[in-house]
């Protein structure tokens, strides 16, 4: 199976399932999670299930496209399923099917993972599913998101695509997946790797950088005063990529570690407040038209 | 053949089935169950035999055996009114005495007479009949796992329930039949689940008396004691087709245990080249990120192989092995870049990067901590006496001790703290590196039952811990109830631990001063209480350790005097637990006891030895004069037994000072000087232990039976 028709596969599986398919948010974000299909949607009483793939940027994880399996940038498939069903591990094992792994020629454990990003306020409780001794997912049940407690538990399923790609390719290295047959992933993505872990490295130049998460922190509570709540959590986003470049570069001392996660904090829980009292003005809008499917 | 029952009873099944638990909260739920259930069944008046309990990483079950089909009658007496007030003449029942019947719902006729200590009362008997119990069990059982608790549990869905993970099924069956109960939105049925994958689906569990046989037909061995044996068998198998023995980790055997329902064992191979690598960093990939057990030959040595346990059967084992394989080979080549990575740089090229690191958020740096640990080693070579060679070695392992927090290494397998900065030290080169490779890998014991092994690591450690307790307490970041998010629990314990294991005799209050001069602490009010704080502390983790080594309350309560120097302390109880198992402790005791209640409390008087008046009080002042020596000597070279057999030589003249004076007489100068003797005696005795604390069970007040 080829790298798209895994994706493919993913998206008809789970658009068989009643999600919105959605498409990848266009900042840049470090997971799946940051995708406003996520968290924002995780918030409130309103049902909600969609899916996507999610580019998924890490500064620190650059390496210059030399290593077998760390990337400056992969692909994350995420699936939020809100309230999660009773079925949920089913649904998502009989995913696993129907990409081509059986889960019965393997060992397919859950095994204790409870996740945490503090600069959202938001965390859950949940496992790394590990297939054969490799980690290839993440599922959490959401407890909080903006450091408010959820009246519906999502479940969020995040497969990490390129693991799972090599494990049923049988690739040591990533870039030799076979992307479309005939064409890898190291043909379509090395150079990009390359560059960005020069800019995340080297050529990433701190005082523009610093510059500009003061400007994206200040337009962020600025918008959020006005009320344009998604405007001002991609400026939250921004924030937060370009910490994660500050970061990389190893320009971000121990104080200033504290106090410029702590901006990006309050933006987070401001959008979260927000975006719930709007949600709630409109009258919970999926609430009252409810056309998600309730769980096979 | 399931066993044969008694008439009118049967056995009880209650299965919790979850989504995967974390082992621990597997081992703990399951333990919580075993607890509660005894004492809830009897408070429900539902007699049972055995309990026992079961675990996987899908269930959590409970078993009692033998469990009454019918509850226990209710069987109550209610007190009435005096039985003058409940009969006329003639035994004639009064108003009061109908009245008193009818509200308890019995028949006049039927009252009893009872004589009480306070008269002659009329009572009625109560009688609620049991019913069934099925019934009960049905408000029971729920109520029982709603008890659980999970150090950090979980809502689900849209329903309200925290648990370790989701409840998905319930069974409940008493016998064949069916409880009929809800817990969490999930009605109890005998649907069970079999194993995710051997045995998708959910078979029906006809009795109570087939729960374990239908599980292993479903592919479940739901006993976590048959698990841990058939693991354990399996590893030394597999290890054996290796050509070895298995690393058998006993925190990595348990784990396992609750993260297979069916396990089998398989052993991989891994590249002979990464043998390169030091043994610890293998066996640390290997157990804690991938959950293998390591391979050794008959010499200690680490082979180029593995033993990995798989949840299921034997299909496919060739590609499990192969995945297996394939993710050590990506996991070890990642620790090989890091190892690499670091062993470009010298050890001490790495302290420069601890400045951008924080130890505790108000605390500074680990730079700063580091300088401090210098300063505190430089304290401890005069506390100690340490020799001028150990005292360098040591100061040089706390300057590089913390080093390897910003290696590559550490940042990706932080458990390998310490651990790092020994190897790394030790492949540095230095001749001098071996005790100081090994001290810096000691500073974080004690784990466990491992303590350090050489003086240095025992130093490392001691000064690593007052520091972080110190520097917590002082700014408030106390542990609360089960909350103590920087061990600092654990590191009193380590502090108690480490200074009674190599008895290192360091008094509390100086070693918190030194440590709280390290941090520059100068506000006299904040030093002392940051010291009480310590010094207590210290104290309570002492006392858990005496009271494990089953030493009584009341022995260890008769030391707190000592508890500035927790060593003596130690010795002090100990000694004095051993001599209260001998019959001279008995006679010590009361002689100490009788002369400690006559003294008052706040007595002042002088003794002089021309008062004496009596052959008796002579004779005990004789007594006392030849023994005092004899005991300082003994406590001074810290021998406390030999001073208890000799204090109990005062036993006999104490007795007969009793027998033969009246302490109180009515010359208020020899009463005084009587009472200055005694004083002069419980003095001596408590210059071993205190013994007023001693609690002698004989002779309580036996309680009075009325209700």
């Amino acid at each position: 199976m080829t790298f798209q028709d895994l994706l493919i596969g993913l998206e008809r599986f789970w658009a068989a399932q009643g999600c919105v398919i959605a498409q990848p948010y266009d900042v840049e974000v470090g997971a799946g999670t940051m995708h406003p299909a996520t968290f924002l949607r995780a918030l409130g009483p309103e049902p909600w299930r969609a899916a996507y793939v999610q580019p998924s940027r890490r500064p620190a994880d650059a390496r210059y496209g030399q290593n077998p399996n760390r990337l400056y940038q992969h692909y994350q498939y995420q699936v939020i399923l809100k309230p999660s069903p009773d079925d949920v591990q089913d649904l998502y094992i009989e995913s696993l099917r129907t990409v081509g792994v059986r889960p019965r020629d393997h060992d397919l454990r859950f095994l204790e993972d409870n996740w945490e990003w503090p600069t959202g306020g938001a965390w859950g409780v949940g496992w790394q599913v590990f297939l054969d001794g490799q980690e290839i997912s993440q599922f959490t049940y959401f407890q909080q998101v903006g450091g408010l407690d959820l009246p519906l538990v999502s479940a969020e399923l995040t497969y990490g695509t390129e693991r799972i790609a090599q494990f049923i390719q049988r690739k040591a290295s990533v870039f030799d997946l076979e992307w479309r047959s005939g064409i890898t992933y190291g043909e379509i993505r090395r150079q990009e790797e390359v560059e960005h872990s020069a800019h995340a490295f080297a050529a990433a130049d701190v005082a523009t950088l610093r510059a500009l998460f003061d400007a994206y922190d200040r337009e962020g509570r600025r918008l959020l005063e006005e009320g344009l709540v998604l405007p001002a959590y991609e400026q939250l986003l921004k924030c937060s990529h370009v910490f994660n470049l500050l970061d990389a570069r190893g320009a971000v001392g121990v104080a200033d570690r504290a106090s410029l996660l702590g901006r990006c904090r309050v933006i987070a829980r401001g959008c979260a407040e927000r975006y719930l009292a709007q949600r709630e003005s409109l009258d919970w809008p999926l609430l009252r038209r409810e056309t998600h499917a309730t769980g096979a | 053949m399931p066993p044969e029952r008694k008439r009118g009873r049967a056995r009880l099944v209650f299965e919790i089935g979850c989504e995967e638990l974390p082992p621990s909260a597997a081992w703990d739920g399951s333990r919580q169950l075993r607890e509660l259930a005894g004492p809830a069944l009897d408070e429900a008046r539902i007699d049972a035999g055995g309990v026992r309990v079961y675990s996987t990483p899908r269930r959590l079950a409970l078993i009692v055996e033998d469990v009454a089909l019918h509850r226990r009658d209710l069987v109550r007496d209610v007190r009435g009114p005096a039985v003058r007030a409940a009969f006329a003449a003639g035994g004639v029942p009064t108003p009061a005495a109908e009245g008193f019947a009818r509200s308890q719902g019995v028949d006049v006729a039927s009252l009893e007479r009872r004589t009480t200590p306070q008269g002659e009362y009329v009572y009625a008997v109560r009688r609620e009949a049991g019913g069934e119990s099925a019934a009960a069990l049905g408000a029971l059982l729920p109520a029982l796992a709603g008890r659980l608790s999970f150090p950090r549990a979980m809502r689900w869905g849209a329903g309200t329930i925290r648990f370790s993970r989701p409840v998905r099924w319930i069974v409940a069956l008493l016998g064949g039949e069916v409880i009929s109960c809800e817990f969490a939105g999930v009605a109890a049925g005998r649907e069970t689940a079999g194993h995710r994958t051997l045995h998708p689906g959910r078979p029906a569990v006809p009795s109570a008396e087939e729960y374990e046989r239908a599980l292993r037909a479903a592919r479940v061995m739901v006993d976590p004691d048959e698990r841990r044996r058939r693991i354990a068998a399996g590893v030394r198998r597999a290890a054996r087709t290796a050509g070895g023995r298995p690393i058998l980790d006993a925190d990595l055997l348990e784990e396992t245990v609750q993260l297979v329902e069916w396990p089998t064992a398989l052993a991989g191979r891994f590249d002979t080249a990464f043998l390169a690598l030091p043994p610890e960093i293998l066996v640390t990939v290997m157990q804690h990120h991938q959950k293998y057990f390591a391979v050794e030959d008959d010499r200690g040595t680490l082979l180029p192989a593995f033993v990995a346990l798989r949840n299921g059967g034997t299909r496919g084992l060739d590609g499990v092995r192969e995945g297996n394989e394939w993710v050590l080979r990506a996991r070890l080549s990642d620790a090989r870049f890091f190892f690499d990575e670091d062993r470009k740089r010298s050890l001490e090229a790495f302290l420069q990067k601890l400045e951008d690191v924080v130890f505790l958020e108000p605390l500074g740096t680990m730079g700063d901590k580091r300088r401090r640990l210098e300063t505190l080693a430089g304290w401890l070579h005069t506390a100690l006496s340490l020799d001028d060679v150990k005292a360098g070695q040591l100061r040089r392992a706390a300057h590089l001790s913390k080093a390897d927090l910003v290696t590559a290494m550490v940042r990706e397998f932080p458990e390998l703290q310490g651990v790092m900065g020994g190897i790394y030290s030790r492949l540095g080169g230095d001749p001098e590196s071996v005790p100081i490779a090994q001290a810096i890998s000691e500073q974080y014991l004690p784990r466990g039952n491992v303590l350090p092994k050489s003086d240095l690591g025992a130093y490392l450690a001691l000064i690593d811990k007052i520091d972080t307790l110190v520097g917590a307490i002082s700014v408030g970041l106390e542990p609360s109830g089960s909350q103590d998010p920087y061990g600092l629990r654990r590191a009193g314990q380590g502090i108690v631990a480490v200074m009674l294991d190599r008895e290192i005799r360091l008094t509390a209050g100086g070693f918190v001063n030194a440590a709280l001069d390290a941090y520059a602490v100068d506000d006299d009010q904040q030093r002392q209480r940051v010291r009480d704080r310590v010094e207590d502390m210290l104290w309570q983790r002492l006392r858990t350790i005496l009271l494990e080594e089953g030493i009584s309350y009341d022995t260890v309560d008769c030391v707190n005097g000592w508890r500035h120097d927790p060593v003596d302390a130690a010795a002090r109880a100990r000694a004095l637990w051993a001599f209260r198992r001998q019959s001279e402790f008995a006679r010590l005791h009361t002689a100490f006891d009788r002369a400690a209640r006559i003294v008052p409390r706040d007595f002042e008087g002088e003794f002089h030895a021309n008062g004496l008046v009596h052959p008796a009080e002579r004779s005990l002042f004789n007594k006392f004069t030849s023994t005092t020596p004899l005991v300082h000597s003994a406590v001074t070279n810290g021998r406390y037994g030999e001073a208890l057999r000799i204090l109990s030589s005062l036993a006999g003249p104490v007795d007969e000072f009793f027998k033969d004076v009246l302490v109180m007489a009515d010359d208020e100068t020899v009463k005084n000087n009587r009472l200055a003797l005694l004083k002069n005696i419980t003095g001596l005795v408590c210059q071993v232990a205190d013994l007023t604390h001693i609690v002698v069970p004989e002779g309580k007040p036996v309680r009075d039976s009325q209700a």
